[in-house]
């Protein structure tokens, strides 16, 4: 158990043994089921450790040869606008994350459905898998105008872009997956009786989910992309928006935090896919992630 | 205004396509443009050929102070973006009224088949500049020969305009592209770069030793900040456009008088702008929508003759894919007639 912990840490139903006796195992001693294991901290440590030398390299660089700040403001400079413009970052902030998440939802939900009905019928996968091909390659910065066109400049654009990003993946990754049933399993079932909702629910959709949370991990950063690039055409607020801004107004201190602030936000949706994963297929090996 | 690239857009197939579908919605949908709401107010939308910025000063403080609800107009701002310059949107009807950075769009758009007109010009001179440095300075067309300007891709039509005026060969000057950064001029891989003057923040960067060559004073003379309509807005609703227009004087009046209070409306109403910036601008931004012209024709006073040099100028360098429009096809001097005592008060 203690050898194997590293890598069955997430799940292990019991506290870590205090024979651990490193740093590592101290700090775990009191976790519960979902606390990091231990060695995560070491674990992650070289990935802290190098993005604080490459801002410190940046810092340096930045003082160090003068760069101007419309080039590259220094670390000091964004981490300044997050201080002093901060309520500026959150009001552009929170519509952003409610239109990534109502389109990670409704993508998903919508390519789940077209992936079910996809396994169960030839007819309309043969009929409707070409068109999500099509729709999946039109340059969302094309198609955006159009949307705010249609669907005028509320959230209703932005969600479709969001949702449209998010769509494809999980519709390749879940047709897949509803397929990847052994023959063997499919034969057993029909032996036993089984109705196709039974062969749906018991066996074609838990095979589904390794594939359903890949796609889902991939929706998760691209659904704020999409929220990003839909921002970018007629809103007012939204990160897109305040980078728009910030881009034409040689405000670089102050579009620098706002990319970080997006890309924590996609890092954050990563993560919760990530934890949500590892609950819910505890048969599944950990990645190292 | 601190709109740095699309002016003079050429029709590119995205955006005919846009066109096309913001006709085909147009035919198809039941887009609302003006809803009137009590009996004697309009519900008017108007749609921006870019971000919300100082461009609509006047309207904001109109929008802010009341000056529309006294004219009967509920007004709501549509922002545009980059590639997004909302001439379908204004097509559609989605929008009552528009906005646009620049003129030439809108000649583009009617001679691509696009029933939208001119009723009011919002800057009298068109703040598009040439920027460049003490050292190497271009402060005429001649100086631009043999060396290298850098423009938006919009623009390149521009400086061919520009030079085909001024009797210069194209192959005397060398172009390059550029984005909305002034890199190229700093760093001395271009002598010249474009930008509008009303973009304080960009000027900032340039620094003290900065010469300017402003297009219109170059003699390509164009209108920016140009309110726009639909033929169909300007036969069933020029009641409408005229209150609005009158409500928009008034705002601009009011900015004029009191440019620092209509800086706090504008960032009020629009949080993500800076201040400081803004109240920089505000100089430059009203400088262009108030000069000798609006003295004696009132604000956002046009000319037939200018826009006919402005087709002309298009013509002669084949940029219409299309049929010529004709000055009356572009442009239309009805609203500002029936708004003109209040605009001369004002300009």
């Amino acid at each position: 158990m203690t050898g194997r912990h590293e890598e069955a840490g997430w799940t292990a139903p019991a506290p870590a043994p205090a024979a651990a006796g490193n740093e590592a195992g101290c700090a775990a001693a009191g976790r519960g089921r979902n606390d990091p294991p231990p060695g995560t901290w070491r674990r992650r440590a070289p990935a802290i450790a190098a993005a604080a030398g490459l801002l410190a390299l940046w810092q340096v660089i930045v003082s160090g040869f003068g760069v101007p700040t419309y080039i590259a403001p220094s670390p000091v400079q964004v981490l300044q606008v997050f201080v002093e413009q901060g309520d500026i970052l959150w009001l552009n902030f929170w519509p952003t994350l409610m239109e990534a998440a109502s389109g990670f939802l409704v993508g998903n939900t919508v390519a789940a459905v077209l992936a079910v009905w996809f396994v169960h019928s030839q007819l309309a996968e043969r009929a409707f898998y070409p068109i999500a091909v099509f729709v999946n390659t039109i340059p969302i910065i094309a198609v955006a105008p159009i949307l705010v066109l249609l669907l005028g400049n509320g959230y209703a654009p932005k969600i479709v872009i969001a949702a449209l990003i998010c769509f494809f993946p999980t519709l390749v990754n879940m047709v897949r997956g509803l397929k990847a049933v052994s023959p063997q399993m499919l034969e057993l079932m029909r032996v036993l009786s089984a109705s196709g909702r039974e062969v749906l629910f018991k066996i074609r959709l838990q095979s589904s989910l390794p594939f359903l949370f890949a796609a889902l991990k991939i929706a998760s950063t691209t659904c704020v992309i999409g929220a990003i690039v839909g921002e970018w055409i007629g809103s007012n607020y939204g990160l897109g928006s305040l980078i728009i801004e910030a881009t034409y107004n040689f405000r670089a201190p102050l579009l620098y935090a706002t990319v970080i602030l997006g890309a924590g936000m996609a890092v954050a949706a990563f993560t919760i896919v990530t934890l949500v994963e590892r609950r819910v297929l505890k048969w599944k090996p950990p990645e190292v992630f | 205004m601190s709109e740095p690239t699309t002016i003079g857009p050429r029709l590119s197939r995205r955006r005919l396509l846009q066109y096309g579908g913001a006709l085909g919605a147009a035919a198809t949908s039941s887009f609302i443009t003006v809803r009137s709401l009590a009996a004697d107010t309009a519900e008017v939308n108007m749609q921006l050929g870019w971000l919300a910025s100082n461009g609509i000063l006047g309207e904001v403080c109109a929008k802010r102070l009341g000056y529309y609800a006294e004219e009967g107009v509920e007004l709501t701002v549509t922002p545009g973006g980059p590639g997004v310059d909302g001439v379908a949107s204004v097509a559609a009807g989605r929008a009552g009224v528009g906005q646009l950075s620049s003129s030439p769009s809108l000649m583009l758009a009617r001679s691509a088949g696009i029933p939208v007109k001119a009723f009011a010009a919002g800057y009298q001179k068109h703040p598009f500049t040439y920027f460049s440095l003490a050292d190497n300075p271009i402060r005429t067309p001649e100086d631009m020969v043999g060396k290298t300007i850098a423009t938006q891709p919009t623009a390149v039509i521009l400086l061919k305009a520009l030079l085909a005026l001024n009797g210069i060969a194209e192959d005397q000057v060398e172009v390059v592209k550029m984005g909305s950064d002034m890199n190229q001029l700093m760093t001395g891989q271009a002598q010249a770069v474009t930008g509008w003057m009303t973009n304080t923040n960009a000027l900032k960067i340039l620094g003290d030793d900065r010469v300017d060559m402003m297009l219109w004073d170059a003699g390509i003379q164009l209108y920016a900040n140009v309110y726009y309509t639909t033929d169909r807005m300007l036969a069933d609703h020029g009641d409408v456009l005229v209150r609005y227009l009158t409500g928009s004087a008034r705002g601009w009046g009011y900015a004029r008088e009191n440019p620092e209070a209509a800086v706090d409306h504008l960032v009020s109403e629009y949080r993500n702008l800076d201040r400081a910036g803004e109240l920089e601008a505000v100089g430059p931004v009203l400088g262009f929508s108030f000069d000798g012209t609006t003295a004696t024709e009132g604000w956002a006073a046009m000319n037939a003759g200018n826009w006919q040099k402005q087709i002309d100028v298009y013509a002669d360098l084949e940029q219409f894919k299309g049929e010529t429009p004709t000055v009356a096809d572009v442009m239309t001097t009805d609203v500002l007639a029936a708004t003109e005592a209040l605009r001369k008060q004002i300009g």
